[in-house]
This record gives C-alpha cells, structure tokens and sequence, in this order.
C-alpha cells in the first residue's frame, strides 16, 4: 500500500488514530533507509549501517554510524518528516545513541548536537537555523563555546529562534556518558509552549524561550570537528515521535 | 508521554507492544498525514500527481495550522479545464470482503459557483487528471446536485451519485468517511453523520480495482484558481479471514 509518510516508509503501521494522534519508530534495520536519511559528510566522514555486531546486539538490532575521520571532518543526518511544533498539542521525540570516545583535546576538539532543527538543514546548534536539542560538546571553542558561553564538556539543552539561542538547562559532563548506550528525549508540550529536555531519564531542563517557529525535521545529527585527525564513531540505534493532536 | 518509560530501559518493547497492530495477520491501517519535507522526498515514492492546465499544482502547504500537520494543497489552475489529481501509484485496492475505511479531512478553499465552477473529489477511484473514476468509492462535489456533497459507487463506468443533503462550506474542515462491510453496501459519513448508503454500482474484484485518492479538483469555468486542502487520509481494513 503506497501509504504514510508518517509510518509506510518506517515500516509500521500507526498504532494510534490519525485524528487524535500518532506515532513512528525508525530502528535503522538495514537497508530500508536510505533515501530517508542522506548524510551530509566533509572530510573522510562515514555513515554506515553498522555490520560489525560492535554495537547491534539483540537488544539493538539495527544500528547506525556516524564516523568521521580526516581533516576538518563534519557529518549530518536527519528524517525528512517535517512539522511545526505548534501543529502538535504534544510530542514526544526519543533516540539511543553511543559515543565512542570524547573528542580529542587542543586542534581536535570537537562539537555534537542531536535534536529538532529546520527542514533541510542537519542540527549544528552552533551555527545551524532554529532548532532544540542537546548540545553534547561545547568544546569547540572557536564557535560553540562562544555561542554557549562555556568551553567544557558539559551538556546544553538549546533552543534557537528567529532571534538567537538560549541554553535553557545543562546536564552532566559528557565524559560520564561516553562508552554506554544513552537515551535523550525531547517533550513538547503547546498549552504551555514549552520544551522538556531529559536525558536516561532526568528532566535537565523545561523552558518555553526561544522556541523554533519554522517547520522541523525530528532526529538531526550534527557534527562538526575544528581538528586535524579526530576519528570519533556515534551509534544510533533508534528514533521514536509520538505526536496528539485535536483534529 | 507514555510511550516511553526510560526509567526502566524497556523503551523498545514498549515500542514493539505499541507499533505492531494486535491483529497484523487479518488487518491493516494506514495514514497518510502528508508530514514530510516537500515534494521531492517521500511523495513521488508514495503517490502519482498529475496536473493540467496554466496554474495546477500540487504541494505541500508550509503554513502552520494548529493540529492539522501537513497539508496537502490540490490546485486546479486558472483556464476552465484546469486541474490536479494525487492518487495512489498503482490500482492496489480490490474491495475488501471484510470491514474497510477510508477516511479524509479537508477543506475547500471556496464554494464551486457559477463563475468558478469546479468538481472536487476524493475517496477510492482509478481516474485520471480530467475524468471521473471507471471504478470507485468517493464523495462529489460540483456545486450543483444542490450544492450538495454527493456520495457516488462506480463500477466499469457505471455510477450511482447520491445526494448527501450536506452542503460544504468554505475555508471549513470536513471529515468524510466511507464505511464497507463486505462488498454489498456502503456507507457514506460526513462529520460523523450517516449522509447516504449505495448499494448499487459498488466496484468488486480484481478488474474492480482501485487506488487511493487524496484529491481531485477539476475547473470548467472561470479563470481563476481553485484549491482543496487535504489535511490526512487514511485507509484501513480488515481480512474476512486471517493470513
């Protein structure tokens, strides 16, 4: 059936009804996302199913990789399912992710973001359109650190609108996460017109500032590295959105 | 948000209980909300569109509408046989033996008129961008019959068209609904209110077949354009027996 952007192309079917709400899961099972996930990729940055049972197990089939390596390297991948956020009376965005190793220190630092951004454009809260998520390293200084006004490893929740960015919340150091599976998720709520920021479980933060008012992609990736040599490998290993609404 | 449950780390089995339909064996349901980023991602994989005319088109409407993600806009254009079609890429549809639904919610942009006429349609058919369905199960509407949104069966070119005693009105989402229970009648809803029942003309079997069909919109007078707005459709049924 040539049905459903929001579930024949991820492969399942809604489990809710269309007019009170919906939801789609994308497990990354090999071969089926091509086309739903073009990575933008500088330098000798990869994205790969991964094959190598490093990180799919049977508790996580289906896993994606996100690897740079070279000079300078970037690499970005996001969903081409698109919406406003102020179309929703709530959503719910949830993704698994792995980092490998923190970033490397002086001319190989580096900067990840995983959230919501623009259509068409991958998650980079440092120098992306509007968009929310997490800001995992804010160790780039020459342009992340300046915009988030720290320079550790500390997580940042942002928001970023028409205006500017607004770090509504911090989390732990990014080095207490490295090396295990994570879990973020980003609840939207529009009575209130916030934000909830948690992580493995934690709500970090929940703010209405600053909120993106374009049209969104859920599930964007960026990085982007100031180094020489960094070869850093993110897994994915699913992304989930439940929306309600009241048509 | 109860799909997940971090706290535990039981998030994918939650998925798993929630994604897979309790009866995937003799039932499926599917929607279309039109939620992807423009024309050129999913939707040439998933639907045809075609259009005729100076100023017919089909796109994906960039306002926000507060519960109502993604919109498709259907476009007939400005000379007198403008017109848009979206429909399903293959006449997949044999007429369930079971239970079926289709369901829409839309909205036109301006009455059909004596100056700007037009034919809205959407529903199940097989038609093309200028015609009407050979075989299908749709809702009408032309402006005349009454104004009234009419509730129409074709099989092989035969058609039974029946008045809804509904009148749509502009800028004004609607939800029409078309409900089969095996293959000898059909039901036709509007908002929720049981409008017409045909039981004649009711397209079945394999050389019956049908496709999906978001919107149709067709000009035969004026110059000026005219739009309907497809908010989501979907399609569910469900085996008389299990597979």
């Amino acid at each position: 059936m040539p049905i459903s952007a929001a579930s024949q192309t991820l492969g399942v079917a809604p489990a809710m009804n269309g007019r009170t709400g919906w939801q789609v899961v994308q497990d990354f099972n090999a071969g089926d996302n091509a086309n739903l996930y073009p990575p933008e990729a500088a330098g000798q940055s990869t994205f790969a199913f991964d094959a190598s049972g490093t990180y799919a197990n049977a508790s996580r089939m289906g896993v994606i990789l996100a690897s740079t390596a070279g000079a300078d390297p970037a690499i970005g991948v996001a969903d081409s399912v698109s919406f406003f956020l102020n179309d929703f009376a709530t959503a719910s965005f949830q993704w698994s992710w792995f980092l490998s190793a923190l970033s490397g220190a002086g001319a190989n630092q580096s900067s990840y973001g995983m959230g919501l951004t623009a259509a068409s454009s991958n998650y980079n809260a440092c120098s992306g359109g509007q968009q929310v998520g997490f800001t995992f390293s804010s160790d780039w200084v020459t342009t992340c650190g300046a915009l988030l006004g720290r320079t550790d490893n500390i997580i940042n929740c942002v928001t970023r609108d028409a205006v500017g960015i607004f770090v509504a919340g911090t989390g732990p150091n990014l080095a207490t996460l490295v090396g295990q599976w994570n879990t973020c998720r980003l609840d939207w709520v529009r009575a209130t017109g916030t934000i909830a920021w948690i992580l493995n479980g934690v709500t970090l933060a929940t703010d209405n500032t600053r909120i993106p008012t374009v049209i969104l992609q859920p599930f964007s990736l960026g990085t982007t590295f100031s180094g020489v040599n960094p070869a850093d490998t993110i897994a994915f290993d699913y992304w989930a959105m439940r929306c309600t609404m009241n048509r | 948000m109860p799909v997940i449950n971090p706290q535990t780390g039981a998030e994918l089995l939650q998925f798993q209980a929630s994604i897979v339909p309790s009866n995937l064996d003799n039932a499926r349901a599917n929607l279309e909300d039109f939620v992807y980023n423009g024309l050129a991602g999913r939707y040439g994989s998933l639907w045809t569109n075609s259009n005729s005319g100076a100023g017919s088109s089909v796109s994906i409407n960039t306002a926000s509408t507060a519960d109502h993600p993604g919109i498709l806009e259907i476009r007939a254009g400005t000379p007198n046989a403008g017109a848009s079609l979206v429909i399903g890429a293959t006449n997949a549809i044999i007429l369930p033996t079971g239970a079926w639904e289709y369901r829409t919610m839309l909205m036109l942009q301006a009455i059909s008129d004596a100056v700007n006429r037009y034919t809205a349609r959407a529903g199940l058919g097989d038609q093309s961008v200028l015609t009407d369905a050979t075989d299908g199960v749709y809702f009408e509407y032309t402006g005349i019959n009454a104004g009234n949104w009419l509730c129409c069966t074709a099989s092989n070119g035969g058609r039974t068209k029946t008045l809804s005693g509904v009148v749509p009105q502009a800028l004004t989402w609607t939800e029409l609904r078309i409900v089969g229970n095996g293959t000898s009648s059909i039901d036709f809803y509007i908002d929720g209110v049981l409008v017409a029942t045909n039981t004649l003309n009711i397209p079945v079997g394999a050389a019956r077949a049908t496709n999906i069909v978001p919107g149709q919109m067709v000009k035969s007078l004026g110059a000026v354009t005219r739009s309907m707005f497809v908010d989501y459709v979907y399609y569910g049924y469900s085996y008389r027996n299990a597979r």
